[in-house]
């Protein structure tokens, strides 16, 4: 157990703001291992991007209050920032939503990706005059040796054409490119950590299968961990060994997710389940939730949902909802559990038709 | 028959609120003389030979990659950008761009951007853009359903007046989105483009939206035209879906027959590209090769080099639209291009 990639424990970030603190990670626990690749599901302002940039502790301006968060056999809480520094980039790698605005609009891509290739192997001085550019203190033939990396490494992401797209601005890459050259940023330093923050939200529905299918394969044929955030439910279940459910900051459902989306025990899993627009038939309503996300000021004694949740009761309001483990992998934070099965089994049924599938009803 | 198929049936006889006939887009680089003598034209096509129509009161679904050209449909549509070929007509009439629509032509057609926070001034409350939409509503207001205030456009789209007093920076992504709905309602247009209105959204706001949507598209009788790379959203919400590939509509048709026997092998593989939201099934396709590009266009159907089913005909001569039912599809082999369709 102890030799998880990535454990974090009771982890808290509180943004302080003029209205009050925000507790936008509210006591959160999860394993990340190798070779696995773990979801992070939940609705926005659950708290699930402030977690990615906490454990690459990018969390400026918020400040983590308590908590682990051991990577390696380093807490990352307590480490130095020459510590942090080398593990940033080179042990865990992050890739954000949009990747138009991750790559710079000015310099080419394949300068870009030899660019992240040299940072991690330079020392620190040569590190300084390449970054000064004076031509003569380059280290041309390291150069030489990065740019050949970063052909490998976009042929590796299959970029057709590698060498001549090496001189391509970002502007003439498509978009599925475009994020396959951020991967390739991201795994020029063969990180054991990646965390991938809604890679594939800004990209439509083939590209999107593509990126997740190399998303896949690095996890079997690299042994990468992978800390996949994404609101799709879709995505999730066609990528993810196991999933974190997130609302408030804080862990409702964990497992595989193989048990939390085909039987979810916690009535907020089941909710996100139910308002996916997969499961509605077209002319009647979407299942939406009464109510929005509570006020995130303040921390939460009680559990965080109570407000919208139909299973809701004066307990659940009032004292602290302690976590139950169902198995060893399954673990869930509701006092209700486990809830009547009905409406769990009713969604089930619609889900299981498939998508543009062969459903003859009412015509 | 089901509701909505009768809706539509009732639709077709009328005249549509607006109408591209085989309309062509092209974008030309900004060259130099020299640029022009050595390499000649290097226009980007962004839409080739387009047609199709949009009644009050349906819901078109315009789907494709990005690229395909469905942002730039959608500016032809509101008179944004003016078509080099073909003509847009506005309840029958031939219209130009917006600049040469006259008021009342310009009222029919309401818009939600797709970046919806940044068609927002960030220094005006929510009061104040939408007191603007109202004022130019205002002078050509002719009757129908208008919104004399504020508070009555926040309440239409299920907001509480106590918005308006707000900023866009204070509104989270799904109250922004209702708020641009409301601009959009405010001059009473009789059809709305959406750019990708639920493509930022969770999936809890993306069900309140499109409930929202639907409800205003049952009180006020507005047509949509809806433009999204989310299958699934389209599925829901439209009664025709248009597909476009490379600038061109490859099929069209009443979108529950497309999402069941999709005919044209695009169609196709993009709907085996959505993830299935069970574990248990294998994980979606994804379809090789790139999308084309623009300036240098495959010759014959643009979707041949990545198409699986594709024969040396393909590659040589465009197909023309073939009619399966009720929908229209531009391929040779339609609807046998497709594994497993025989039976249909």
């Amino acid at each position: 157990m102890t030799d998880k990639l990535l454990r974090v424990e009771e982890l808290y970030t509180r943004f302080d703001t003029d209205r009050g603190t925000v507790h936008a990670v509210d006591g959160a626990s999860f394993t990340v291992d190798r070779g696995e690749i773990v979801g992070v599901l939940g609705e926005s302002g659950s708290g699930k991007s402030v977690t990615a940039r906490s454990i690459c502790r990018l969390e400026e301006p918020g400040k983590i209050g308590n908590g682990t968060i051991m990577f390696d056999g380093t807490d990352l809480t307590t480490a130095s920032k020459s510590t942090l520094r080398q593990i940033r980039g080179n042990e865990i790698s992050m890739v954000f939503q949009d990747p138009t605005e991750t790559l710079n609009p000015v310099f080419p891509v394949g300068e870009q990706i030899a660019e992240a290739v040299r940072i991690h192997e330079a020392n620190s001085r040569q590190r300084l005059l390449d970054f000064l550019g004076v031509p003569l203190f380059r280290d041309q033939s390291a150069w030489a040796d990065a740019r050949d990396r970063a052909v490998e490494l976009m042929d590796q992401m299959d970029i057709p054409n590698p060498e001549s797209r090496l001189s391509a601005f970002p502007h003439e890459f498509s978009g599925g490119l475009r994020q396959r050259a951020v991967l390739a940023i991201a795994l020029a330093s063969d990180p054991k950590l990646l965390i991938a923050d809604e890679p594939t939200t800004a990209l439509d529905t083939t590209t999107q299968a593509d990126i997740l299918q190399r998303l896949r394969s690095l996890r079997d044929e690299r042994d990468v961990g992978i800390l996949l955030i994404s609101h799709d439910l879709g995505v999730v279940a066609q990528t993810c060994d196991r999933v974190v459910v997130l609302y408030g900051g804080q862990v409702m459902e964990a497992g595989p997710v193989n048990e939390v989306l085909t039987a979810p025990e916690h009535p907020y899993t089941r909710m996100l389940l139910e308002c996916s627009v997969r499961n509605s038939t077209p002319g009647e309503r979407v299942q939406s939730v009464s109510g929005t996300p509570s006020d995130p000021i303040g921390s939460y004694e009680a559990c965080p949902f109570a407000d919208r949740c139909r299973h809701a009761t004066t307990a659940c309001r009032e004292r602290y909802i302690p976590t139950t483990e169902l198995d060893s992998e399954h673990r869930l934070a509701c006092l209700e559990a486990p809830l009547p099965a009905d409406d769990a089994s009713a969604h089930r049924q619609d889900a299981l038709t498939p998508d543009g599938g062969k459903q003859d009803d009412s015509t | 028959m089901t509701q909505r198929e009768r809706k539509s049936n009732e639709l077709q006889s009328r005249t549509p609120v607006i109408e591209l006939q085989n309309v062509s887009k092209t974008f030309s680089e900004e060259q130099s003389v020299f640029d022009r003598l050595w390499s000649g034209d290097s226009a980007a096509e962004a839409i080739c030979n387009v047609s199709m129509a949009v009644n009050s009161g349906e819901t078109v679904g315009l789907v494709g990659e990005s690229g395909c050209g469905k942002s730039t449909l959608a500016k032809l549509l509101t008179g944004q950008l003016t078509p080099n070929e073909g003509h847009v007509r506005l309840d029958g009439t031939r219209v130009g761009g917006i600049k040469d629509r006259s008021p009342s032509q310009c009222r029919q057609i309401g818009v939600v951007f797709q970046h919806v926070r940044e068609s927002f001034d960030p220094r005006w409350p929510v009061n104040r853009s939408l007191t603007e939409a109202l004022n130019d509503a205002e002078t050509v207001s002719e009757g129908g359903t208008n919104f004399n205030e504020v508070d009555g456009l926040l309440r239409s789209v299920e907001l509480s007046p106590e918005i308006a007093d707000r900023y866009p920076r204070e509104l989270s992504g799904g109250q922004l989105q209702r708020v641009a709905l409301a601009r959009a309602l405010a001059h009473d247009p009789d059809v709305i483009v959406l750019d990708e209105p639920v493509s930022g959204l969770d999936m809890a706001t993306q069900a309140t939206i499109l409930n929202l949507l639907a409800d205003v598209q049952r009180r006020f009788g507005v047509g949509y035209v809806f433009i999204s790379h989310d299958l699934d959203v389209v599925r829901y919400l439209a009664d025709r879906v248009a597909v476009m590939y490379a600038g061109e509509i490859v099929e069209e048709g009443p979108a529950r027959k497309l999402f069941e026997h999709p005919n044209h092998p695009y169609t196709d593989s993009l709907l085996r590209a959505i993830p299935s939201i069970d574990p248990g099934d294998a994980p979606p396709n994804s379809l090789q090769g790139d999308p084309p590009d623009l300036t240098d266009r495959p010759t014959g159907c643009p979707f041949h080099p990545r198409c699986p089913a594709a024969t040396a005909e393909c590659a040589e001569h465009q197909p023309n639209f073939e009619t399966i039912g009720n929908i229209r599809v531009q391929c040779f082999h339609a609807p046998h291009a497709i594994k497993g369709s025989s039976d249909n």
